[in-house]
């Protein structure tokens, strides 16, 4: 991982540093150069100030003027040794010699000539010319040693304070995300007094103030949420199909079925539960669970699952239920008889037109006698009489046996499947024997006899009307010939021979 | 500016007397007296060597002469009477009357040795022998086993005790715990031959635990070498190489040109240049040279090059024996 510090480090290192140890490095050449520059002049200039005071010197034989020559001479830098020779005399006027140590020397000879051009003498200088520049060297040495220490010194200090200055933010930063991620936002940001990192944290601290206030929003929503989860008369609960759980629940669940963790295990969760996970609870349908208070119906809603978590919701409608079959009651029930009345007949005939492939017998009942009573003894012993008569023949209302009244005196049964046209006469004789069995009313007998008019829906046919019909004209035919029964056309034509067993019956 | 065209009509001036000198036979007519012929090896020799390159190189007539016992300001007197110009006096030193004599005769030019009067016809030659006699002081110091070391003197005077400051300065250097004794043979100029006197204090010195002795008395130098040699003392050379006639007691030799120094005055006053009294000859010129005596059982590579190391240190500008040569020692103008 690359660090910034470094980074920073080493471009001041390569804009600074170096462009100054260059420079540094030139200006030392150039002082070095120079240095060798005036010190090749001053030894020339000293030679030729010497030149006439050695010649006057060799000349004169004068001692003592040649010793300031050559100590002259002797004290540009590096000479190691002057002599000054006379040739006129043969002899060495002075000599001196800057340093006991064995040098390694170059010699330089410079010739005295006087006026005339004669040699007089020479000048001979040894000067050590390895150390020639050594000596400049190790006099700027130091100073650059010192510029360098101090480069690096600077240069160590620059570091440092970069890293402190750079360090703090960075390490507040790490700090401050990770509480951040731990979930600690309720913490304020460091301040910082720089501008960089003050609007940094500035827009964290913003970030996280928006963060705050989502949070609390969050939380108020849940809080409602909870509050209608709970107040709400569904049921509503999430399954774990995969472990076997709720996962959660609201309180009207917990109403129905309990807490979980009050038994540990609850019997009625656990059905609930297998149901749901073995599919057998469909979205949208209505299912019968048990209950706390027993078995109760509901209406299940549930989310489709990829992930063994269902959503579901219950509705208890058990009242509901009960309350919409006891209205589909009355509509269809006679409200004097409590038997079928003809919203219930017209309804099952409904039901038989969707299934043609049914036989059945259509029984008409038309009482005789019945209006001259309701004249005679008022309209409620009309009423007594029609609801004993009513009674009398719902005895027969079973499997396969219907009754309504259709209104007035008039009654129906419907007879289907398993009834033959034998079963059918011999019930029709045995309600006219019913129907005339007299009636005690307020110490009155009452009495009323019975038309039948029978017709029979064949497997196939459609036309149910005709069939009443017919079994209304049956009927018709039976109240004119007063012979109590008789059986629609296609049924008498059909059955001639047994009429007549009938006859000879009675 | 002045200066400057003053110097070169002066060297035009001694340019042209060149040039006149050339062109005919000298007009020096130089004499030396000798009190006794000079010796081999001895400071007289050197001086007669200088006069012998003049009179090939210069065609200068050269007259020497050894008065043998004569009286020596006599025969001076009867040399300036004769013409001879100059005169070189060997002996001025122990002569002091000569002053007089040589203030006497502004006519004619003297040459001196050692001493310089303040006379406008004299000049003389000194040496400063202070470096050289440090140098040797020093091999002394290192060498001595008894810790005694002597010091004879021809006479009590200025040029000699140049020679025993120098001397004593280096001792101390190198052996500060020696014990330095100081004779003298005379008083006079006799006291440079006194082989008797010098061959006593020699002895006594000997006795007393002295085993090194610097003698610094002309020709009587010889009755100490003599006594050196005999009872196994070690000595120094001085004026000229020494060191091969007495190898066994030279530790080494202060050579002194004084053959140079002759030929450059004679050339000097040849030439027409007569520009002060006095010509100082040093360790500077290479005049005074000290020369190891190899041979010597005592000396070995580290002493020559101690005494060369040395005498590189009296050519600097500065250095400490400089310092203690310059506060301690007259220079003997």
């Amino acid at each position: 991982m690359k660090r910034l510090t470094h980074k920073i480090i080493l471009y001041y290192t390569i804009f600074t540093l170096i462009p100054l140890v260059f420079m540094g490095a030139l200006g030392f050449i150039i002082y070095y150069q120079s240095n060798l520059q005036s010190l090749n002049h001053q030894f020339d200039e000293i030679i030729d100030s010497q030149t006439m005071n050695a010649v006057h010197a060799a000349v004169d034989l004068d001692t003592e003027v040649a010793q300031q020559v050559v100590s002259h001479i002797s004290h540009v830098d590096h000479v190691v040794q002057v002599t000054l020779n006379s040739s006129v005399y043969d002899l060495t006027l002075a000599e001196v010699v800057t340093t006991v140590d064995d040098l390694t020397t170059e010699r330089f000879v410079f010739p005295l000539y006087d006026s005339l051009h004669n040699q007089v003498g020479s000048l001979v200088v040894d000067k050590n010319t390895d150390a020639i520049g050594k000596k400049e060297i190790a006099s700027i040495l130091p100073v650059a040693l010192l510029v360098i220490v101090a480069f690096l010194i600077l240069g160590f200090l620059f570091s440092r304070q970069v890293l402190a200055l750079l360090s703090k933010p960075f390490y507040d930063a790490q700090r401050y995300g990770y509480l951040m991620s731990k979930g600690e936002i309720s913490v304020a940001p460091p301040e910082h007094q720089y501008v960089e990192f003050s609007s940094l944290f500035a827009s964290i601290d913003n970030l996280r103030e928006r963060l705050l206030d989502n949070i609390n929003e969050l939380k108020k929503s849940e809080e409602r949420l909870n509050t209608s989860y709970n107040l709400t008369q569904v049921c509503q609960f999430v399954v774990d199909t995969k472990n076997k759980s709720i996962l959660r629940s609201n309180n009207e669940f917990k109403r129905h079925f309990g807490h979980s963790f009050e038994t540990g295990n609850n019997e009625l969760q656990d059905q609930l539960i297998m149901r749901i996970a073995k599919d057998k609870i469909k979205n949208g349908h209505y299912y019968q669970v048990k209950t706390l208070d027993g078995e109760r119906s509901f209406q299940f809603n549930t989310t489709d699952s990829d992930d063994f978590v269902i959503e579901c919701s219950a509705l208890d409608v058990t009242s509901l239920i009960a309350a919409k079959k006891e209205l589909e009651k009355q509509l269809i029930t006679d409200s004097l008889t409590r038997i079928g009345n003809r919203v219930g007949f017209n309804r099952h005939i409904e039901q038989l037109s969707r299934e043609p492939l049914k036989t059945a017998y259509f029984v008409m009942v038309d009482l005789n006698g019945f209006k001259p009573i309701n004249d005679t003894y008022g309209h409620s012993a009309g009423d007594f009489l029609l609801k004993t008569i009513a009674n009398r023949l719902a005895v027969h209302d079973e499997k396969g046996c219907k009754v309504y009244r259709l209104g007035g005196d008039e009654f129906v049964l419907i007879l289907e499947e398993h009834y033959d046209r034998e079963m059918v006469d011999e019930l029709a004789h045995r309600l006219i024997a019913r129907i005339n069995t007299p009636i005690e009313y307020q110490g009155a007998d009452l009495q009323v006899t019975a038309s039948i008019g029978i017709a029979h829906k064949d497997s196939g046919e459609k036309n149910i009307a005709a069939v009443i019909h017919d079994a209304d004209l049956a009927m018709y035919e039976a109240k004119e010939k007063k012979c109590g029964i008789a059986f629609s056309v296609p049924l008498s034509e059909e059955k001639e021979e047994t009429r007549r067993t009938d006859e000879t019956g009675v | 500016m002045q200066k400057v065209v003053s110097l070169i009509c002066l060297v035009l001036v001694v340019a042209m007397q060149t040039v006149y000198a050339n062109g005919k036979e000298s007009d020096l007519n130089p004499l030396v007296i000798y009190k006794s012929p000079p010796g081999e090896s001895s400071f007289l020799r050197l001086i007669d060597q200088g006069l012998d390159k003049a009179q090939k190189t210069l065609d200068i007539p050269v007259t020497r002469k050894v008065i043998n016992g004569k009286d020596y300001l006599v025969e001076v007197k009867r040399a300036i009477k004769q013409g001879y110009d100059p005169i070189l006096s060997v002996y001025a030193t122990g002569t002091p009357r000569l002053e007089q004599l040589v203030m006497q005769n502004p006519g004619t030019r003297f040459i001196l040795y050692d001493v310089s009067y303040d006379a406008a016809n004299s000049i003389g030659i000194l040496f400063d022998n202070r470096h050289a006699a440090y140098v040797i002081g020093y091999l002394a110091g290192l060498k001595t086993k008894s810790g005694k070391v002597g010091f004879i003197g021809g006479v009590d005077s200025g040029p000699v005790n140049n020679f025993k400051c120098g001397f004593e300065l280096g001792l101390m250097q190198a052996n500060p715990a020696a014990l330095f004794s100081v004779k003298y043979i005379g008083e006079d100029s006799t006291a440079w031959t006194n082989t008797a006197k010098a061959e006593a204090l020699a002895t006594e010195m000997h006795q007393q635990g002295v085993d090194i002795i610097f003698p610094v008395a002309g020709a009587a130098s010889e009755a100490i070498y003599q006594v050196a040699l005999n009872e196994n003392i070690s000595t120094f050379g001085i004026d000229t190489d020494q060191n091969e006639r007495f190898t066994e007691t030279i530790l080494a030799s202060m050579i002194k040109h004084v053959d140079k120094a002759t030929y450059a005055v004679i050339k000097q006053l040849h030439l027409g240049i007569w520009n002060s009294n006095h010509k100082h000859f040093g360790s500077s010129q290479n005049m005074v040279n000290v020369l190891l005596n190899e041979q010597h059982p005592e000396t070995d590579n580290d002493d020559k090059a101690m005494i060369e190391r040395l005498s590189r240190e009296m050519k600097l500008p500065v250095s400490k024996p400089i310092k203690l040569l310059n506060t301690s020692c007259d220079r003997h103008l």
